[in-house]
């Protein structure tokens, strides 16, 4: 029984810790001038938390806090994606101009989920984030691999990944500028 | 098997940044201002 009662407890922590997590998109959201039905986040935000469970069985993660670079990567890129699905069936439908203004809302839904993932850099010591050029091109990629052209474009995985090596390297950088070259063995 | 990847997501400075509104606000403005 202890066990469960447990799990539960650590289960709502983490819930909690992914409900806070995505406040912060959500305001980039806003800023950005998206308003999206709650039916269309709850779904997203289901498949987010089975995705990011899988991620973490399939890769063998001891997952000590909710790493929000995932979060925003899983969510972000099915709100992207579902209004891809959208713009596809207006086109089918021979609705172009309802089809390019979903378009123009996935182009801002993708400027939110990079300035919120840059955000997550931007706030730890040394205070500073990725420049112009690399966010845009990230935008760019993003877009690509919805446009069903993965050969130029990066998916959920990509957009985690390329910030997550990010972190890393400015984590590494604080380091050695701090202990020096020893700095650069540590792990974390 | 290999051994298992710990992760520690949250700093403690975006733990700090997660209750403060307005560091929040400030922090995306300036990231969206970069973007197209």
């Amino acid at each position: 029984m202890s066990s469960v009662s447990s799990d539960s407890e650590g289960d709502n922590v983490r819930l909690k810790q992914i409900a806070d997590i995505l406040d912060v998109y959500r305001v980039a959201l806003e800023k950005v001038g998206v308003r999206l039905e709650e039916s269309s986040i709850d779904e997203s935000l289901d498949k987010c938390r089975r995705h990011h469970d899988e991620h973490i069985r399939c890769h063998q993660i001891e997952e000590r806090s909710v790493d929000p670079l995932k979060i925003y990567a899983w969510f972000g890129f099915d709100l992207a994606d579902k209004l891809t699905r959208k713009s596809q069936e207006l086109l089918d439908g021979d609705d172009s101009c309802s089809s390019n203004a979903i378009l123009a809302q996935r182009h801002d839904i993708l400027k939110a989920l990079v300035a919120t993932m840059n955000s997550t850099i931007l706030v730890e010591r040394p205070r500073g984030g990725l420049d112009r050029v690399t966010l845009n091109y990230l935008v760019r990629l993003l877009e690509r691999e919805l446009d069903e052209d993965s050969d130029h474009g990066i998916g959920q995985n990509g957009i985690f990944a390329a910030f997550h090596s990010a972190l890393s390297m400015k984590r590494a950088f604080y380091r050695i500028v701090r202990k020096g070259w020893e700095g650069s063995k540590e792990s974390d | 098997m290999a051994e298992p990847l710990l992760s520690n997501g949250m700093s403690d400075e975006f733990r700090a940044f997660l209750d403060d509104e307005e560091q929040i606000d400030t922090v995306l403005s300036e990231s969206l201002e970069l973007l197209d």
